[in-house]
């Protein structure tokens, strides 16, 4: 393989789908833990409910892990034969994985404060449980958004 | 199959008959009780005055409950109930059969008030141990360092002659600050018993004519005297004597610990017991919303019709003198909301009921949400192995956690199947496993990998049907309660609009003929578009402001636009799924070539990576099929704010009794 500046950009395109909303969501998903881990030491039977909402915000991560296999797998990294893109190959990759790499970390944090504030709900009225999960989900909303934005962009290029 | 109709009852009978019909209501637990004489003025509701004694019983039994919590807590410190991963997620409770529970609460006040005096005992032993053991390691702690002295501590004292003290001072100073005060005091001496890590440890001695220059001398050059009076002898022997006792100490507290063990083999005996007492204590207060007068009481609450009769013969066969009374609720009643569906859709209730109970006389969503959620569940797992797993272990759980009616886990089952139906269509058998080692191509309808967008126009296309399937329910509601031309034209116009609006834009896409059916869907939209101009705006008497707010409403198209995009997620999640089975076939299976024990690497590397897969997705897929209803469905006919049916019965926090088994 020639190792051009395409395909560097490529790789750089995957590092920025992944690492900022694996930032995020570690975020998001560590706020919900500190809060949930607040409500064990008073009540250990709530460990179910808790878990679920520390895992909300976890998707954002998921979902720039997600557009970065994507990408690879249009770089043919996955395969073992990697592409030389060339440079506006590569950039386009870069722009591709912008949505993600922009909203995932916001809204990961946002729905992390959320989800902890949820965790105030099942502390109190464990019955209403549900509504704290839903109100999580709605946050993200945008974040799946931005996933299909980024996905839709790196399907349309041409390698 | 919708919304339960309720009865109001009223339940009279002579006072002391009450005590009867509050333990058989009890025992039904369908009747929803509620305040005698809700929305009468204050001086027409005649309440019911709680007799001294029952309010002396409540006391009693507010007592006995506080000493079981109490034990209990007391236990969950010393004993954690031995939990496994599933408590964690079902909170730990015990299962009784009929014949345990009564053998449990038989004689209960007897068996509480023992269980209470032996926790009161352990406690207060156990808590005495511990202060004992603190006391006697303190005062070993003081004297270890004196250790070597060799005469009993309380002959260290001033005499006539010579002045004699024990004193601590830095271990790095200390001689230096001996030879600088013998300096001022003349004919000082001392003798080193210790050096610890901080502190030295001394006897000095000095004539008693320095008298009190000498002591203050002392004390100058950084000398505390310590005293050791609560002692008395050798301090070698004191230290023995002590130390004997505190094995003595510790050992009756080890042997307490068997006593603990004792009282948490009783643990589900308590539990029955704060259980049972919780629910005489509720049939005892349940009495202060009851009316009544001298002689006479009376009960008001809500009953399901069909339980009505069950309610009626009970409590007339207890005597001759109760009298039942019940009608259909007043305009004015709001009666509380229960949900009735067949065996096969009542599971959707635990959707419905997530967002909150439909006002009483409007539609009950769960059937019709059912189909939709299992679709959309299916499609965000995509895999039909993922949907068998999630199959098994929903009926897993039923046996394991005794809830084989269990609404919940009915509907993850249910989703677990439809997930298998949807994975097979799309061809996710553990992801593309069987294309990469058998070479077959599984997917029926098509593969989500190769033609991701035919995935998100599924998404979407679902998304207009279900949207359009809820703008129907509220024509249909609007028709029943009569309201014909609100159907017409808060639905059907927006009905038509956005099938005509839609074939207008995407008809040519439908082959020969389509360019006729887009011609023809154009005018439709068009004239919809004109009808909801003309009647959106009807509220407003003013005709400017009607056709100003009438136009004002076909911006609400964009909301339409923005729930139908907003089912993308069904895609987003279905693909992750996809993708994720896919590359992890890809790295598991990369070790598979190597000899012998590649096969098996591969093997464990896939259940693993599979299992992970299922985890990370299962909580996205049931959420977000969630959200999809509550959102973008509910929001298009259900009315929310139906107060919950909550029947009198036996409710208890750490007991489930099967009452089958009688």
């Amino acid at each position: 393989m020639d190792v051009t500046l395409g395909t560097v950009l490529g790789f750089v395109a995957a590092g920025l789908a992944v690492i900022p909303a694996g930032f995020g969501s570690a975020a998001g998903v560590g706020l919900v833990g500190r809060a949930g881990a607040g409500l064990i030491t008073e009540d250990p039977d709530k460990f179910g409910p808790v878990i679920v909402l520390q895992a909300l915000p976890g998707t954002q991560g998921i979902y720039g892990f997600l557009t970065a296999l994507m990408i690879m797998v249009r770089m043919g990294v996955l395969g073992g034969n990697v592409a030389s893109l060339t440079t506006y190959q590569g950039f386009l990759f870069v722009l591709a994985a912008m949505p993600v790499a922009l909203v995932g970390p916001v809204s990961a944090i946002y729905q992390g404060q959320v989800a902890a504030a949820g965790v105030g709900v099942v502390a109190k009225r464990p019955e209403e449980m549900g509504k704290a999960v839903i109100m999580a989900a709605m946050v993200e909303t945008y974040a799946v958004l931005s996933l299909l934005a980024s996905l839709l962009l790196v399907f349309s290029i041409q390698v | 199959m919708a919304i339960s109709e309720m009865r109001r009852v009223t339940v009279l009978g002579h006072i002391h008959r009450m005590a009867q019909v509050v333990e058989a209501i009890h025992a039904l637990g369908i009747m929803d009780i509620i305040e005698f004489g809700e929305g009468m003025p204050d001086d027409e509701r005649s309440g019911l005055v709680v007799p001294d004694e029952v309010e002396k019983r409540a006391t009693e039994l507010d007592s006995i409950i506080a000493d079981l919590g109490h034990a209990l807590e007391f236990l969950a410190v010393r004993r954690r109930v031995a939990e496994g991963m599933l408590e964690n997620f079902t909170g730990s409770r015990i299962y009784l059969t009929e014949a345990e529970w009564q053998s449990e609460t038989t004689n209960p006040w007897d068996k509480a008030r023992q269980i209470h005096a032996q926790a009161h005992t352990i406690e207060g032993a156990i808590a005495e141990a511990a202060e004992a053991i603190n006391r006697l390691q303190t005062s070993i702690n003081i004297l270890e360092p004196w250790r070597n002295l060799d005469s009993p501590v309380e002959s260290i004292e001033p005499s006539k002659h010579v002045v004699a003290m024990l004193a601590t001072a830095d271990v790095r100073m200390y001689r230096a600050s001996l030879e600088s005060a013998q300096e001022q005091v003349p004919g000082l001496a001392w003798q080193v018993i210790s050096e610890g890590r901080e502190k030295a440890h001394l006897l000095l001695a000095y004539p008693a004519s320095q008298g009190e220059a000498g002591a203050s001398a002392i004390a100058a050059v950084g000398l505390d005297r310590v005293s050791l009076d609560q002692f008395r002898g050798l301090p070698a022997h004191i230290l023995e004597d002590l130390k004997a006792q505190l094995k003595t100490v510790e050992t009756r507290r080890a042997e307490m610990e068997a006593d603990v063990d004792a009282l948490a083999r009783l643990r589900p005996t308590i539990y029955a017991l704060y259980d049972y007492f919780v629910n005489e204590k509720a049939k005892l207060d349940i009495v202060h919303s009851f009316g009544g007068t001298k002689r006479t009481f009376a009960v008001e609450g809500w009953v399901q019709a069909t339980h009505m009769e069950r309610l009626r013969g009970t409590l007339q066969a207890l005597a001759d003198d109760i009298v039942v009374l019940d009608r259909p609720p007043l305009d004015d009643e709001v009666p509380p909301v229960e949900l009735t569906n067949s065996r096969l859709l009542e599971p959707f209730e635990v959707v419905t009921k997530t967002m909150g109970l439909p006002q009483p006389g409007t539609l009950d969503p769960s059937p019709y949400l059912g189909p939709f959620f299992l679709v959309f569940f299916g499609l965000a797992m995509t895999d039909a192995v993922y949907g068998i797993f999630i199959a098994a272990v929903a009926l897993w759980l039923k046996r394991k956690t005794r809830q084989p009616n269990s609404k919940f886990l009915n509907l993850v089952f249910m989703a677990g199947l439809t997930t298998v139906a949807v994975g097979a269509l799309l061809g996710g058998w553990l992801g593309d496993l069987p294309a990469r080692l058998f070479g077959i191509r599984t997917a029926i309808l098509f593969d989500p990998m190769e033609s991701p967008m035919s995935f998100l126009i599924l998404s979407f296309a679902l998304g207009i049907v279900q949207i359009l399937f809820g703008i129907c329910l509220k024509a249909y509601q609007n028709i029943r309660t009569g309201q014909w031309l609100a159907a017409i034209y808060d639905q059907v116009f927006w009905l038509t609009f956005i099938i005509g609006l839609g074939l207008a834009l995407g008809g040519g896409a439908l082959g020969p003929g389509g360019a006729a059916v887009a011609a023809v869907a154009k005018y439709v939209a068009i004239a919809s578009a004109i009808g909801l101009v003309a009647t959106q705006g009807r509220h407003h008497r003013n005709p400017l402001m009607r056709l100003g707010s009438g136009v004002l409403s076909l911006y609400n198209i964009t909301g339409y636009m923005s729930d139908v995009i907003s089912y993308a997620r069904l895609f987003g999640l279905g693909f992750t799924s996809t993708v994720l089975a896919f590359v992890l076939n890809d790295l598991m299976l990369k070790p598979a070539g190597i000899p012998i024990i590649g096969p098996v690497i591969a093997v464990i590397g896939l259940a693993f990576s599979h299992l992970f897969n299922i985890l990370i997705n299962i909580i996205g897929a049931y959420v977000h099929s969630c959200r999809l209803q509550f959102i973008e469905f509910f929001g298009k006919f259900f009315e929310s704010g139906g107060r919950r049916f909550v029947p009198f019965g036996f409710s208890a926090k750490y007991v489930d009794i099967d009452r089958s088994t009688v």
